[in-house]
């Protein structure tokens, strides 16, 4: 048994089979084959390096007919590789003797030769070693035949664990079988792992390198609540996890009896309980949830899936789907959010040395107009099937939220001379996750229609810390007192105005802290679809008195952890069953 | 085999090493001979005729090999690969005419 620890990014516990990636999406299969299977995964070998051998000569005719002779050499050198004896040998002995399966003595015996070559001093030598990796893909090619195709083709349930995956990647998951992912790299800012959470299974990043301790097929443990992937279980772990696998599943059916029932305090404050999205297929998640609306609908994929940059129908579509299926309630789109490092089709920036203090969200969208325009223009006509409301994110000036309301105000104009139809009363916000904005809130709130704390960013700005960075990442908590203190600034100047305000960051799906929000007057929570049912258990056993107590007790706390294990023992005492 | 192995000293003279494709022109060239050659670098040996094999010596320019052949046609094999290197790995007329 051997257990990793990585960054938890989206809760849950999975158990299952192993399906590994390698660095370059391979699928690594199993490593060890039955001893009386040795025969036929031999004669499997055999034929492998038999077709990979007449694919290489095929090239070598061909390249031999087109380029001429010499470039051919190259293939004949290859094939000459491949069919050398001693290396048959070695693969032979692995599959015999250690029960290796035929890929995996491949990649091994490959990774070899390919490490002896690159370790060489000559420059010749080590450049070899792309020649091996060259044959090894094309022998592994031939043994995995269709099973390569790795994540797209599933017919059981996995876990997936594999080096890295991108964005879209994750977003492709097959949700039927994948039960959970873990990758060597990431960190919880990264896209990879909103999506984790927007796909609701369990998932742990960021845990270094492990690949090469586990094979297909291995039994593997994901804790997404502990960030803990654990390797070879052993039987009392996995009759622990299996328990609390059973737990969670019969906590689920309790609060989805909440569904039907309003979000309400004990003492009949309402609560208005609202999605967080990413993609228009979670908006089924939130009306399964009874949400009141999408408080923050993420629209970064519709740039970071295309190698161009959508035009306006693509973000149409996106958004009259998600108006259309949340039936009149509201759906607040946030615009552009990127830096400009992720989006291919913008030029490349050329004095980014600190991404997050850079040109990025709405200062990238005010220095290009063309491109905000489009998404403004189509968010504006979606609003003509529903009731949507327009965000832009990272203000930190009056100014930026000035330009951005103008290029809005120039797109109104425009629709409205094309006598296209959209709603003129649509709402205009803002995202609250600068502390110069926290700052400057008296003024803001005068400018706006709403306003939105996103806590992730917030935290990250007040506390000067880059939460993918390990080494400082402990000074990231939403507890701060710093952190409380502009949050409580920001809500009572929105409540003071009556500007709607809510809450968007991790701080409001976590029940850790929702006395302590309701208790400093925030009403409208934003949240991961998975995490409404238990906001409104929480919400439903309190009083809005009762929270007023322990957030005044917080305000005299001095440190994050003091504030931290205080709320884990308030949340303890009223709802033991999801206290973490 | 009880008889002894042929000998015979090598030196790379080509500046790229013994890389690809003279390990490639090494191992066609003794695959032509019956005779079973075993190229030598500071103890490591292996079969002449694994191209793999042989560029894993990483025998680089300059650096000295001993071949080892044994049975039929050990001379003829030893002496067409002398000449092999002694050309700098350019497939000769000469060489392609020795062949057994």
């Amino acid at each position: 048994m051997k257990k990793l620890q990585g960054i938890a990014v989206s809760p849950g516990v999975a158990i299952g089979e192993a399906l590994v990636m390698d660095t370059e999406g391979f699928r690594i299969p199993r490593r060890f084959v039955a001893r009386d299977a040795v025969e036929e995964e031999l004669e499997r070998l055999h034929r492998a390096i038999d077709s990979a051998g007449a694919e290489i000569a095929r090239n070598q005719q061909a390249v031999a007919f087109e380029l001429g002779e010499q470039y051919a050499a190259i293939f004949e050198a290859h094939l000459r590789m491949l069919e050398g004896a001693k290396l048959r040998g070695e693969l032979e002995e692995m599959i015999r003797d250690r029960h290796y399966s035929p890929e995996y003595a491949v990649s091994r015996t490959f990774r070899r030769y390919a490490e002896l070559f690159e370790k060489l001093q000559a420059e010749t030598f080590a450049s070899k070693a792309n020649d091996i990796r060259d044959i090894e893909k094309r022998l592994l090619r031939n043994l995995l035949g269709r099973r390569r195709e790795g994540l797209s083709k599933l017919t059981s349930p996995v876990v997936v664990l594999a080096h890295n995956l991108t964005p879209s990647e994750t977003a492709n998951l097959n949700r039927e079988f994948v039960r959970g992912f873990v990758t060597e790299t990431g960190g919880p800012g990264s896209h990879t792992a909103v999506v984790a959470g927007a796909l609701e299974i369990p998932a742990v990043l960021g845990t270094g390198p492990f690949l090469n301790e586990v094979s297909g097929g291995d039994l593997v443990i994901i804790d997404g609540d502990e960030g803990l992937v654990i390797l070879h279980p052993d039987e009392e772990t996995i009759a622990r996890y299996q328990h609390e696998a059973e737990e969670l599943r019969s906590l689920a059916i309790q609060l989805e009896e909440l569904r039907d029932l309003p979000a309400e305090t004990a003492d009949g404050q309402r609560v208005v309980l609202l999605g967080n999205i990413e993609f228009p297929y979670e908006v089924d998640h939130c009306v399964a949830r009874g949400a009141d609306g999408v408080g923050l609908y993420r629209t970064e994929f519709l740039y970071l899936e295309a190698e161009t940059e959508p035009d306006e129908e693509v973000h149409f579509e996106a958004y009259c789907r998600v108006v259309k299926a949340m039936q009149g309630k509201p759906v607040t789109i946030r615009t552009f959010d990127l830096g400009a490092d992720k989006v291919p089709h913008l030029p490349e920036p050329e004095d980014e040395r600190n991404p997050f203090l850079g040109l990025r969200s709405i200062r990238l969208a005010l220095r290009n107009v063309p491109m905000f325009r489009r998404q403004l223009r189509a968010a504006l006509r979606a609003s003509a099937f529903g009731n949507l409301r327009i965000m832009f994110p990272l203000v930190s000036t009056l100014l930026e939220l000035r330009q951005a309301k103008m290029v809005l105000a120039d797109v109104v104009e425009d629709l409205e001379e094309r006598k296209i139809e959209f709603d003129r009363n649509v709402a205009v916000g803002m995202m609250v996750e600068v502390p110069s904005a926290c700052m400057m809130i008296e003024q803001f709130v005068g400018e706006v229609d709403f306003l939105s704390i996103g806590t992730n960013d917030l935290i990250q700005y007040t506390l000067a810390v880059d939460r993918s960075n390990k080494d400082v990442v402990g000074l990231y908590n939403a507890a701060d007192p710093s952190v409380l203190r502009l949050i409580d600034m920001v809500l009572r100047a929105a409540n003071q105005r009556s500007v709607p305000v809510n809450l968007c960051g991790q701080m409001s799906s976590n029940p850790l802290y929702t006395m302590l929000l309701l208790g400093l007057g925030l009403r409208r929570f934003s949240v991961t679809p998975s995490a409404i049912p238990e906001i409104k258990k929480v919400c439903r056993t309190v009083t809005i008195a009762d929270c007023e107590e322990v957030t005044r007790r917080v305000m005299l706390m001095e440190n994050a952890r003091d504030i931290k294990n205080f709320l884990k023992g308030e949340l303890k005492k009223r709802v033991p069953e999801i206290a973490p | 085999m009880e008889q002894r192995p042929a000998t015979r000293a090598l030196r790379v003279g080509i500046p790229e090493g013994l890389h690809m494709r003279a390990a490639m022109e090494v191992a066609k060239l003794l695959g032509r001979f019956k005779s079973h050659v075993v190229l030598v670098k500071e103890g490591q040996r292996v079969d002449g005729c694994d191209v793999l094999q042989i560029l894993s010596l990483a025998a680089v320019q300059h650096e000295e090999l001993t071949a080892e052949a044994s049975g039929d046609q050990a001379e003829e094999a030893l002496a067409a690969l002398a000449a092999l290197f002694d050309n700098d790995f350019a497939e000769t007329e000469e060489t392609t005419k020795e062949k057994g």
